[in-house]
């Protein structure tokens, strides 16, 4: 008996914290990306967002 | 006419003929249908070549658009072999494999920045990297074709035996690779990118300075002890030289202790972002920068504590998973309980991320 494996389907997602309020939010990983790069200015305090994560999700 | 009788000779034959069958051609039989399953896998190689082969020219064509065709010259590429040194004498053998192995690189290296003189250095090793898996897959194909032949065109049952055994791990790592383009040509970090991304969080914010070959370090403190951090320069796809910037960071500063931080193949059954500590110089590849490592801390007498993220080989080559990116907190604070525990404050710790730091700064 074969074992078949299912399909995996990966979504790329960036995590990104801001450096003074510590809000983190995550969205969908663009080209571009890479972890520790700045990506501008917290929508609450006005601080420094910085990408901390970038993953890939399993969705089956 | 009566079936149920043993004796009848109709009853006698339908029962011997397929026994006689199989004791004369039960093995060409099993070749046969193993064949039809190597066979099988072998046709999935050779999809897995052409279609990163095409991915990899696709992608060089919309990326550096050259002026001529370049796809011969990267046929010659996926040929290229390595001849290792002779080991009749091991003696010195690891400089000479060293020496080898870094020609091979260097020349990889120089022949992808030929292609176009304005092309990033994060472009390029993306090229070199997707070379590299290109070549791996050429490879593989290559082996298992050949034994497939040899086997068939001896008829040779026991010679095909360990290939069908072999075939499940080769097509796993095939599918790895392949699967590998993608994150490299979109610069994502891969699995193997997880110690990197430990040391390049606690890089952040500190002066960062070159210590061999695309490697980096920096100082920083931590509860009255001197630490020296450590990583491959990233967000470029590229394991740097630890072994050679160890070397300067230890002549320079001495540090009273070694905490090195790596991804680790799992065994069947662990989790994936499993966290396991130990002892040794936690690093992968042919073994040269391990041995130059090892040995110069053993010159030393600095004790060297290692920290591996445990994942599967497919992990290790592509996005790196959740759950291994959620490990890096809980490897992070282990680190500096061994450098309290291990260090008095006034002593000084060197942490070094080992791994490929593809879309990973510092």
């Amino acid at each position: 008996m074969k074992f078949r494996k299912k399909k995996e389907i990966i979504t790329p997602y960036s995590t990104e914290q801001c450096s003074s309020c510590k809000k983190i939010s995550k969205r969908q990983f663009k080209e571009g990306d890479f972890v520790f790069k700045s990506t501008g200015a917290c929508s609450s305090c006005n601080g420094q967002m910085l990408i901390t994560k970038i993953f890939g999700e399993t969705m089956t | 006419m009566n079936f149920n009788d043993n004796s009848n000779p109709v009853v006698l034959l339908v029962w011997t003929i397929p026994i006689l069958i199989f004791v004369v051609y039960g093995q060409i039989i099993q070749l046969k249908i193993t064949s039809i399953e190597i066979n099988k896998s072998l046709e999935k190689l050779k999809t897995f070549k052409d279609d990163t082969r095409k991915e990899l020219i696709d992608y060089i064509k919309t990326t550096i658009k050259p002026n001529t065709d370049l796809t011969s010259k990267f046929d010659r590429f996926f040929e290229y072999f390595t001849i290792m040194p002779v080991d009749m004498d091991p003696a010195g053998i690891v400089s000479k494999v060293r020496h080898i192995m870094r020609s091979r690189e260097d020349f990889t290296r120089e022949q992808v920045r030929s292609l176009s003189s304005e092309m990033s250095r994060l472009e390029a090793s993306k090229i070199e990297s997707i070379l590299e898996a290109v070549t791996s897959i050429y490879m593989l194909y290559k082996v298992v074709r050949h034994m497939f032949f040899t086997a068939k065109k001896q008829n040779n049952y026991p010679l095909i035996l360990p290939l069908q055994m072999m075939m499940p791990f080769i097509m796993e790592e095939a599918e790895a690779l392949k699967t590998a383009v993608s994150a490299f040509k979109q610069g994502q970090p891969i699995g193997d990118g997880i110690g990197p991304m430990i040391v390049g969080k606690m890089m952040l914010g500190t002066e960062k300075k070159t210590a061999a070959f695309e490697t980096i370090w920096s100082q920083s403190e931590f509860e009255g002890r001197k630490l020296y951090l450590m990583k491959a320069e990233g967000p470029v796809a590229s394991v740097g030289r630890p072994a050679d910037a160890l070397e300067r960071v230890v002549s320079e500063n001495k540090p009273d202790i070694i905490i090195m931080v790596d991804a680790a193949l799992k065994m069947e059954g662990e989790d994936s972002g499993a966290v396991a500590q130990g002892f040794g110089a936690a690093i992968g590849g042919i073994g040269t920068e391990r041995f130059q490592i090892e040995e110069f801390a053993t010159r030393h007498m600095i004790p060297i504590y290692a920290f591996v993220i445990k994942q599967s080989i497919k992990e290790a080559i592509t996005l790196m998973k959740k759950e291994i990116a959620d490990s890096a907190e809980k490897v992070t604070s282990q680190v500096y309980d061994i450098i309290k525990e291990n260090t008095k404050p006034g002593q000084s710790a060197l942490i070094i991320g080992v791994g490929n730091t593809l879309g990973v700064s510092q």
